[in-house]
């Protein structure tokens, strides 16, 4: 159970100037502008800032979840557009086993192989093992899939590093579909502390839609 | 009755109604004999072939792009034989980047489909009003809906759809509300509008004469934004 209650935030760009886009594609400006937003909390255990980049229909909503609230005049005048925040709160049916909930995130589709040089290396998944991947990854934290696919955006975001090695090459894939709870802790850590890797840069939030049947 | 729609795009347009001789103005919007010599050019016939079968078809025009204006400084020199001496100057006026989707419709079905094999197989090279002004390929669509519905459901041309909003020819991003309706400029049913002379009378070469034609106003929805879903709700928020 939580003490402190996380906070859930909704950027919506009004102007898509292309100081916003520039942003929004710069994915290490990104993780600047969020994190100095939400600043990190040390007395609080789950300090962890997550967020994640839509595009709809209507030009492009970041959803930000932070431990305290976020600076909002900080992410108006950053993204030039508009933005709420509350409490983050879920009705306990989210909760059960067996809730089938629809839901999206974004996950960074990578893993860990020894390569020749007996050398641990982060590789890419490949496509045809994508759905495989999602669906282990589900299993780790508390849930199934019931049906997901891959929306359209497989963005290979290079975001700028100071330290050794250059630029960072960062792969992000966007997941929506229905799922099902199968453990009810696991599924509240996920929801509170994200899912996997990279989640400075957007990925791993995971959100809910509505319930179905 | 079936309608034909097709693309009128281009770098350069001019679509020129009234002749002044030394300034040679476009309309904003393609003319109907300017398009119906169009169709009679990829149909192969020749400048002084009557377009009177053309002329009785319905006709309207979708504004994808407006464009801008270019006036052109143009010298012209005369040629020997027509009583002119000197280089004499004319500004000419050209719609830039403009983007038109056109529709024509009619009760003969074989009439539209011919016309529709000679756009995608034209006879004589396209021209948007002026011959300098090449055609980009107008990919014609022939279907059963009346002139105004197929003009609601011929794929918009004037931008595309990213997560950004939509992204219009000229790489600006503008959001989906600003090309949610598009102007339609049609024959007036009802007496509104404004007057142009453009229905093409005789063609003997430089003696042509018009008539006018009332057009009125109107706007479809944008087909680009049909598919597109609401914004997905998000619990707790």
């Amino acid at each position: 159970m939580k003490d402190n209650n996380m906070y859930i935030t909704k950027i919506t760009s009004k102007s898509i100037g292309i100081d916003t886009l520039r942003l929004i594609e710069n994915t290490q400006e990104m993780h600047t502008v969020i994190a100095t937003a939400c600043p990190y909390d040390s007395d609080c255990a789950q300090s962890r800032t997550l967020w994640r980049c839509d595009g709809t229909s209507e030009g492009p909503v970041i959803y930000v979840l932070s431990p305290s609230i976020p600076n909002m005049a900080l992410l108006e005048s950053a993204f030039g557009g508009h933005v709420i925040s509350k409490e983050y709160e879920l009705p306990a049916k989210a909760f059960e086993r067996g809730a089938r909930i629809t839901f999206r995130v974004s996950l960074n589709p990578t893993r860990n192989i020894r390569n020749s040089d007996n050398k641990t290396q982060r590789v890419v998944i490949p496509r045809q093992e994508r759905q495989k991947w999602l669906e282990s990854q589900a299993v780790n934290n508390g849930f199934t899939i019931v049906h997901a696919s891959s929306e359209k955006d497989l963005s290979m975001t290079v975001s700028r590093s100071n330290k050794k090695g250059g630029d960072l090459k960062l792969i992000k894939e966007t997941y929506s579909g229905v799922l099902e709870v199968s453990d009810p802790d696991k599924f509240r850590t996920a929801l509170f502390s994200g899912i996997g890797r990279g989640r400075a840069f957007g990925c791993g939030f995971l959100t809910l839609g509505r319930f179905v049947a | 009755m079936p309608s034909l729609a097709f693309t009128l795009s281009g770098v350069l347009q001019a679509w020129g109604t009234t002749e002044q001789g030394d300034r040679r103005p476009t309309s904003p919007v393609p003319s109907k004999s300017g398009v119906m010599g169009l169709l009679a050019a990829a149909q192969g016939r020749s400048r002084t072939d009557s377009l009177d079968d053309l002329m009785e078809l319905d006709f309207a025009v979708r504004v994808d792009a407006k464009g801008s204006y270019l006036s052109d400084y143009h010298t012209v020199l005369p040629r020997s034989g027509t009583g002119l001496n000197n280089t004499f100057i004319t500004r000419r006026e050209y719609l830039q980047d403009a983007v038109f989707v056109a529709a024509v419709s009619g009760d003969d079905r074989e009439l539209l489909l011919r016309l529709k094999d000679a756009l995608r197989v034209p006879v004589y090279s396209l021209y948007l009003g002026r011959r300098g002004c090449s055609a980009e390929p107008p990919n014609p669509r022939l279907s059963e809906s009346t002139l105004l519905d197929s003009l609601g459901e011929y794929p918009f041309q004037g931008g595309t759809l990213t997560k950004y909003g939509v992204r219009l020819r000229d790489g600006r991003y503008v959001s989906n509300k600003e090309v949610r309706a598009l102007d339609v400029h049609v024959t007036s049913s009802d007496g509104s509008g404004y007057l142009t002379n453009d229905i093409s009378l005789s063609r003997d070469g430089w003696s042509r004469t018009f008539a006018p034609r009332r057009v009125a106003f109107t706007a479809v929805n944008n087909p680009l934004l049909k598919s597109v879903e609401a914004t997905d709700e998000v619990m707790g928020l």
